[in-house]
């Protein structure tokens, strides 16, 4: 398919032979090509690549890499030009529009990279948001507090509370958090009725060093307990340790591999 | 939608400083609007009411409006008098039942002083055959006794046994007063909501005798005094005007024919509904137009709720892709825009017809006291239900604008925003 060796390839392999093979697959891209509508290049060429459940996974890349085109084609917003992506064993490319919307309520906790919540409503009732749109997820936690009058914010409360959110701001307005207070209570919402894929687009850019890693390692151990898998992008590769695992975008982009290989000859000449 | 509609609740709430302003656009829209139905409708009622179950109004030869207004309404004069001959043929005619006249000319302090018999009271009907009722004490049987309207009680203080000094004609200035011949209240009518109750009632025999003297039009005779009056039979020479009740409704235009025919005098008979009806219609085009600006004042209203809708679109961008990375659909998205321009409307709906009955209930006694026009507190009729109906399915389909923008930008969006 191609000249050029695919670090992507090899570091999947890799880390699959690493891997129990009773783990399932959590995330699974075959041949992807993407391009936005009216422009001349391909943003996005990844031939193969597999994640497996409860992984957690650290995206980086610099800006223009294709990490927010990624991250729309793995919350299944939009669908590839060629290619499969295969979610939680769900070929989501074959899916109908609603039926992808359905499927990202369900099954995806979204952290974004700031203004996370929406400022008219309390916190709890932010967290709470999660499960409007998933009976699913409502179902879980149902399941999970039977005995409890509301189990939804019961749980929403649980979250919060594990993420060291005080319980006096719990029912504050959203605006009045700080930007870290904001980015635990995006991480509790993403975690509500335990979704099998936390996705976290540079979450922690607003905050300062340690809070960054207070943050993530909060994160991380709230995604365990639900036991998600967790797709952390960002472009701050101090970050990388605190990870299973790590992918280079612009390394999988064979896109980007073959613009960076040829501005190398043109240097060189 | 539950959700939705909450969502779209607390959205709101978050933007209330502009939403409010867009619910007070609207509101003062249904106002103007729902107002100037509800008074055009109540003056329409108010004015169709003023007199009923009576079949011809007779006066001298004029127009039927002309005579409608000077004899019914106390607006304006008669063109001439009607000979007292001419009354008694028609109140003896086969096909009348009952005859009610009128003498008008004489004023005090403002109100109109109406000379009539006791008949008036018994056949005078108003609104739905509604007969005229005392409120305090009965009809004139003496002289100089009179009867007032509830209006003329309320503003002039008057009570039974209150002296009353007539003013010849509607000037009510020293030289003009029958100041001689003071006239005592003996009864208060209940309020109409009709010019009755701005009227002073007396015996027709009364106009006469106030009159004695006056013969040329002002007064330049000797002082009769009241006593020496009281002893005298006085039958009117001339008369304003006679209200006919027919026996049988079948006879009411051979008899306006007759009396519109009548050899002896020029005369014309107008039967009281359709000249109201000629009336009103001389105002509907007034009434179009107040229509067609309030109208124009809800179209304002919407554009104004569209811009601060459209404006505040771009700022929520996020909101929506938080909606949307959430598992909401376009279409979710769709709604909620939908349904928050529907709580603005809705919410402009019920604060502008709560305004709108607060004032009513605020001005009605003011508009009844200045300009006879009985406004009531009324249930909204099924036209202005229509109109509400349709105010608030406009807000709906404006709210589809702003509505289709963020679905657009909600599908190009995913959840990258740049703003």
């Amino acid at each position: 398919m191609t000249d050029f060796q695919n670090p992507l390839i090899e570091t999947s392999e890799i880390f699959a032979m690493s891997q129990n093979k009773e783990i399932p697959v959590a995330i699974e891209l075959k041949d992807l090509q993407f391009r936005w509508p009216k422009a001349d290049h391909i943003i996005l060429d990844i031939p193969t690549f597999t994640i497996r459940s409860q992984q957690h996974l650290f995206v980086r890349g610099p800006s223009g890499s294709g990490k927010s085109t990624l991250l729309s084609l793995l919350t299944a917003i939009n669908t590839p030009g060629k290619g499969r992506i295969s979610l939680l064993g769900t070929d989501i490319c074959q899916l109908k529009p609603r039926q992808r919307d359905q499927f990202r309520a369900d099954n995806i906790g979204y952290i974004f990279q700031q203004f996370n919540l929406l400022p008219y409503l309390s916190v709890v009732d932010n967290v709470c948001l999660a499960c409007e749109f998933s009976s699913k997820r409502k179902q879980k936690i149902t399941t999970k507090y039977s005995s409890a009058k509301d189990p939804i914010r019961s749980e929403a409360i649980r979250l919060l509370t594990a993420l060291n959110l005080p319980t006096d701001i719990q029912n504050q307005k959203a605006s009045h958090l700080s930007i870290g207070q904001q980015q635990r209570v995006a991480a509790a919402r993403a975690l509500m009725g335990s979704p099998s894929l936390v996705i976290a687009d540079e979450p922690t850019s607003a905050l300062d060093h340690d809070n960054r890693e207070a943050f993530i390692k909060l994160l991380m151990q709230e995604v365990a307990r639900s036991e998600a898998t967790l797709i952390f992008v960002s472009h701050d590769p101090t970050l990388e340790p605190l990870f299973d695992q790590t992918i280079d975008l612009a390394q999988m982009n064979q896109n980007a591999q073959r613009k960076t290989d040829a501005n190398q000859q043109g240097e060189c000449a | 939608m539950k959700n939705l509609l909450r969502l779209a609740f607390n959205s709101l709430l978050n933007r209330k400083t502009t939403i409010l302003l867009s619910i007070f656009t609207i509101a003062i829209s249904v106002l103007l609007l729902l107002g100037v139905e509800q008074v055009r409708t109540q003056a329409k009622n108010s004015f169709a009411n003023t007199i009923s179950d009576t079949d011809l109004v007779v006066g001298a030869r004029s127009g039927q409006i002309n005579l409608l207004l000077y004899s019914v309404f106390r607006i304006g004069n008669a063109t001439n008098n009607i000979d007292w001959k001419t009354y008694r043929d028609f109140q003896n005619h086969q096909s009348v039942k009952w005859t009610v006249p009128f003498s008008l000319g004489d004023s005090h302090q403002g109100f109109r002083v109406l000379g009539t018999n006791t008949d008036y009271f018994k056949h005078y009907k108003f609104g739905k055959k509604q007969p005229l009722t005392f409120s305090q004490g009965k009809a004139f049987n003496q002289l100089f006794e009179a009867v007032i309207g509830a209006d003329v009680a309320q503003t002039l203080g008057y009570k039974l046994q209150s002296p009353i000094i007539l003013a010849h004609g509607m000037k009510d200035v020293g030289f003009t007063k029958h100041d001689n011949l003071p006239f005592k209240v003996v009864g208060v009518l209940a309020p109409t909501g009709t010019p009755v109750d701005k009227t002073i009632h007396v015996s027709l025999a009364a106009i006469e005798a106030i009159h004695v003297g006056w013969e040329s039009g002002a007064f330049l005779g000797h002082a009769p005094s009241a006593d020496s009056l009281k002893g005298r039979e006085f039958e009117p020479k001339q008369i304003t005007a006679f209200l006919v009740g027919l026996k049988s409704k079948i006879h009411t235009f051979k008899l306006q024919r007759q009396i519109n025919d009548y050899r002896l005098e020029p005369l014309s008979a107008i039967v009281p509904g359709i000249a109201l009806h000629e009336l009103w219609s001389l105002m509907s085009v007034a009434e179009q137009a107040l229509l067609i600006v309030s109208i124009f004042v809800v179209i304002a209203g919407f554009l104004g709720m569209l811009a601060s809708l459209l404006t505040s679109l771009n700022e929520r961008r996020r909101e929506m892709a938080i909606l949307r990375a959430l598992g909401a659909r376009p279409q979710h998205i769709f709604s909620l825009l939908v349904l928050e321009s529907g709580i603005i409307c809705g919410l402009g709906i019920l604060l502008g017809m709560g305004l709108l009955y607060l004032i009513l209930a605020m001005a009605s006694p003011l508009i009844q006291q200045h300009y006879g026009l009985a406004i009531n507190l009324m249930t909204l009729s099924n036209y202005e239900l229509m109109l509400i109906g349709c105010i608030q399915l406009s807000g709906l389909i404006i709210g589809i604008i702003p509505a289709v923008l963020a679905y657009r930008q909600s599908l190009s969006d995913g959840m990258t925003i740049r703003i």
